[in-house]
């Protein structure tokens, strides 16, 4: 320990060392920063969406005659509010829609409304603390480290320093250990401060941490690896940057289009089109072609499903949901075919670990494909039982009333 | 004195070296793998996705306009879907392609959002997991310069062999030019393949002008970092600090500077969400009318004028339905509205990517990645094209069916239809009004708009070209060679 503590103190001396850090620092703390400002910006426009949808629907329910013009105007909102390790990682949520304006009408005509970031922000992506840990810091790390070797090698202290070394192993593997561990420190602490600032969970707070020491920790090994090969310095920064290239970009691009090509998905434009026709298509047929197979599928309207009039409410619902139900296996084999590629991903992530590392952080600040998925499973349920409030209402097995819509279900985020 | 002969000798004497070099072939050989890879599957892909888009479309406005008769209002609900294809010089840089949505619902009353962009389908690969052969070469040709060219000079003085050269009349200058002469031949080689995609593109439809203009953004970026990598080389006294200094150059400039720029744009000018301009548009919309109920106040002013154009002293009395006249105001009004926050998004959106784009002063990189969207036609201002496109084609849409509304059919047959069956078939319009559903084409912005937007970032890779050979030219005499004394 008392080395390593010498070596801390030797790197310190050095410009490019400080130089590295400061930036390490300085980027850790702007990318802590904007999180936490993107955060709070998203944290804002959800009370005001709460807020506002109150208002508008307390406005529309004022003017509603009956059951089915009250299911048919009154808006909900549903959302999915960032985490509190959110900051770190932003991950999906400036590309999938995280917000929804839902009615009673057919769910599948609006589960894919995309209300996402600017396009043209999206592609150049943001720095966030994922993408500093995943893609920069070993890129600083290398540049830190290839030289290592190289530079005794050429000024003639190389012999010297392995045959006077104290240590057991190599005495270049615990100035390589110094210099990680200063790395790790600079831009951790940003990370650490902020965490205790919006009092994130203390375990989760601690694996982020764990996960960037172990991704540091893969990238000081693959250095070591390579200066201890390649006794040149430029054939070591060659070789660790063709590593960084392979392990950032290569892997991920070659396994994204692996798993995407043996996982196919069903079109989301012909599923949409599919859907339309469903629900339409009630219009210009009998209405028993719709109430018998709805009343199939939900026999405890059976006793309330004749329907008389050209138009009648509950027969306009029920089409709506049939509509969902005729399309109900292309969409889940949609949702499983998303959760079935990021799955995959995540296996081939063993390949690559600062695509790991990224998965790791969004998993960890609940901004992954897995928790989006989640949040449209969340809006399913909210809708399902938005139809399961308005139908006894809507088939008359109970009266309509304002005052029953005082009950009508408002969206809570599900647990995480 | 500038010694044409002694330049291009350098320069060819520097490729014998780099040819004998393991690392600088094994390098280009991987760049050229990785150009190519991506040049092809980017290719199949964006056709792929163009085909299916298109096919989409056709089958779209197809189904719309073969419809059996229906109350015209209907088919307002029914809607249509509009697909939006990539253009041709997509296949070399996607651009917001891949954050955009592909489909929309056109319908009455509401301006819905684009759905799929087809990352809604992608796994999470990391943040490079889409080599598009823009990226390619924004990002890893550079890297595969200063590899192949950080120690060009540095190395030469290093052993001390450019004193041998300076014996044979050979001018710091010329050896900086020769060197620089073959960096630049290496970097034009890698432009071939991107040369094969600018040409394709071209054969495909794209505008001449803006294929080649394209391709030169390229040749000139390239053109700065083969200049600043050789301006590195004369300054360093060592190849290792040369090294050193580009590489963290390429990680500013290329990695953070772009993520510094869109984080800094969202921070600065946060934009407003489709949803909650969406409830700002209802509260907004209370007091226009609900156009589907005629008996609205909102409407009186409109009922009192048509009596009194008609003469008559009800609404029933009306030779035009009532109705579809209200359903065809409504809309105009709304829609004025819905147009009025589409605008204000849009502004909000470029307000961003501008401010993101004021960072290319700083970055080569980005200023290349905004010329190169802007000449593909792939930037946020073509996706607004598409958006206006599309809300033209809905506004046109539902407002003939309105008009049929309001023309064909009688006022109390439409009361009438939700209770009695006969006035219920009769509100039903005969096909052949499904017809005015216009076929969707939108256009790439017009080639002058591309080519005057893209001038600015051009000029900006010129002035780094300019600043970089500069820098490497007072090198030559003030650099390292100087304080070798």
């Amino acid at each position: 320990m008392g080395n390593l503590a010498l070596e801390v103190r030797y790197a310190l001396r050095e410009r490019v060392v400080i130089a590295s850090l400061v930036l390490a620092f300085a980027m850790a703390s702007y990318a802590v920063i904007t999180g936490k400002l993107e955060v709070d910006e998203q944290r804002s426009e959800i009370s005001t969406l709460v807020r506002e949808t109150e208002s508008d629907q307390d406005h529309v329910l004022g003017q509603q005659p009956d059951a089915g013009g009250a299911a048919y105007y009154v808006h909900h909102v549903t959302y999915q509010p960032p985490s509190a390790l959110a900051f770190a990682a932003l991950g999906s949520r400036g590309e999938l829609p995280w917000q929804h304006r839902v009615r009673m009408l057919a769910l599948e005509g609006q589960i894919y409304e995309t209300d996402a970031g600017n396009p043209a922000l999206s592609r150049l992506g943001r720095l966030d603390f994922a993408f500093l840990t995943s893609v920069l810091l070993p890129l600083i790390l290398i540049l830190l480290l290839y030289d290592l070797d190289g530079r005794e090698r050429r000024d003639g202290r190389y012999e010297l320093l392995s045959a006077t070394s104290a240590s057991k192993g190599s005495p270049f593997f615990v100035k390589a250990g110094a210099r990680t561990l200063l790395l790790f420190a600079a831009s951790a602490t940003p990370f650490a401060v902020m965490a205790a600032f919006v009092s994130a969970p203390l375990g989760p707070s601690l694996v982020v941490a764990a996960v960037v020491a172990l991704h540091l920790c893969f990238w000081l090994v693959i250095c070591r690896l390579v200066a201890v090969r390649f006794t040149q310095a430029s054939s070591s920064a060659t070789v660790l940057l063709a590593g960084w290239l392979l392990f950032s970009m290569a892997v991920p691009a070659a396994a994204r289009i692996v798993v995407e090509s043996s996982v196919p998905v069903p079109a989301g434009g012909e599923l949409l089109l599919a859907q339309r026709e469903a629900v339409n298509d009630a219009w210009d047929l009998p209405k028993a072609d719709t109430m018998e197979p709805f009343v199939a599928s939900h026999p405890e309207w059976r006793d309330h499903a004749e329907v008389t009039q050209p138009f009648e409410w509950k027969w306009y619902y029920a089409f709506q949901q049939m509509g969902d139900e005729f399309v109900a296996s292309e969409s889940a084999q949609l949702r499983a075919g998303i959760t079935r590629r990021d799955n995959l991903m995540g296996v081939a992530a063993l390949l690559s670990p600062p695509l790991a590392t990224e998965r790791w952080l969004t998993r960890l600040a609940a901004t992954d494909r897995a928790h989006h998925q989640r949040y449209i499973q969340c809006v399913r349920g909210f809708h399902a039982a938005l139809r399961e409030f308005h139908y006894p209402m809507l088939f008359g097995a109970s009266e309509y009333s304002p005052e029953k819509m005082a009950g009508l279900p408002k969206y809570q985020p599900c647990d995480e | 004195m500038m010694d044409k002969a002694a330049v291009v000798r350098i320069a060819r004497e520097e490729w014998r070296f780099w040819l004998r070099s393991r690392t600088a072939v094994a390098a280009a050989a991987v760049v050229f793998i990785l150009v190519i890879t991506s040049l092809v599957s980017t290719a199949i892909r964006i056709e792929t996705e163009r085909e299916a888009r298109l096919q989409l479309q056709a089958i779209a406005e197809e189904t719309f306009r073969s419809q059996p008769a229906r109350h015209p209002h209907r088919m307002i609900h029914y809607g249509h879907y509009v697909f939006r294809a990539p253009a041709p010089l997509a296949t070399a840089d996607p651009g917001v392609d891949p954050y955009t949505g592909t489909v929309m619902f056109l319908e009455g009353h509401k301006q819905n959002s684009a759905t799929f962009s087809p990352r809604y389908t992608q796994a999470d690969a990391g943040p490079y997991a889409f080599l598009s052969p823009a990226l390619t070469y924004q990002l890893l040709v550079p890297l595969l310069l200063i590899v192949v060219g950080f120690a060009c000079l540095a190395r030469e003085r290093e052993t001390r062999t450019d004193q041998l050269v300076f014996t044979m009349a050979v001018n710091p200058g010329s050896f900086w030019l020769g060197k620089s002469l073959a960096l630049a031949a290496l970097a034009f080689a890698t432009l071939v393949p991107l040369g094969f995609v600018a040409g394709n593109a071209w054969l495909q439809g794209e505008n001449g002008w803006i294929a080649l203009t394209f391709w030169l953004g390229y040749a000139v970026y390239l053109l700065c970092w083969v200049f600043l990598i050789t301006a590195c080389s004369v300054w360093s006294k060592r190849a290792s600090t040369s090294l050193l200094a580009l590489l963290a150059c390429w990680m500013v400039l290329n990695v953070l500077l772009p993520r510094i720029a869109s984080s800094a744009a969202d921070a600065w000018a946060p934009l407003a969400g489709k949803v909650q301009s969406d409830l700002e548009i209802a509260r907004e919309l209370r007091d226009v009318g609900d156009g589907h109920n005629a008996n609205d106040p909102s409407f009186a002013k409109l009922r009192a004028q048509l009596l009194a154009q008609y003469d008559v002293s009800s609404v029933e009395e009306l030779p035009i339905n009532f109705r579809g006249v209200v359903a065809e105001a409504a809309e105009e009004e709304l829609t004025e509205t819905l147009n009025r926050f589409a605008d204000r998004r849009f502004d909000q959106e470029l307000a961003q990517a501008e401010l993101a784009n004021a960072f290319s002063l700083l970055s080569p990189y980005l200023a290349l990645k905004s010329f190169s969207i802007t000449t593909a036609s792939t930037n946020i201002g073509q996706h607004h094209l598409f958006l206006r496109s599309a809300e033209a084609l809905r506004f046109s849409f539902v407002q003939s069916l309105n008009k049929v509304h309001a023309e064909v059919l009688t006022y109390a047959d439409d009361v009438n239809r939700s209770v009695d069956q006969q006035s219920e078939q009769r509100t039903r319009v005969d096909a052949h009004h499904w017809r005015v559903l216009e076929d969707f084409d939108w256009e790439p912005a017009s080639v002058s708009d591309r080519l005057s937007g893209s001038l600015p970032f051009f000029g900006m890779l010129l002035m780094w070209a300019l600043a970089a050979s500069i820098l490497g030219w007072i090198g030559t005499s003030r650099g390292a060679w100087s304080q070798d004394g």
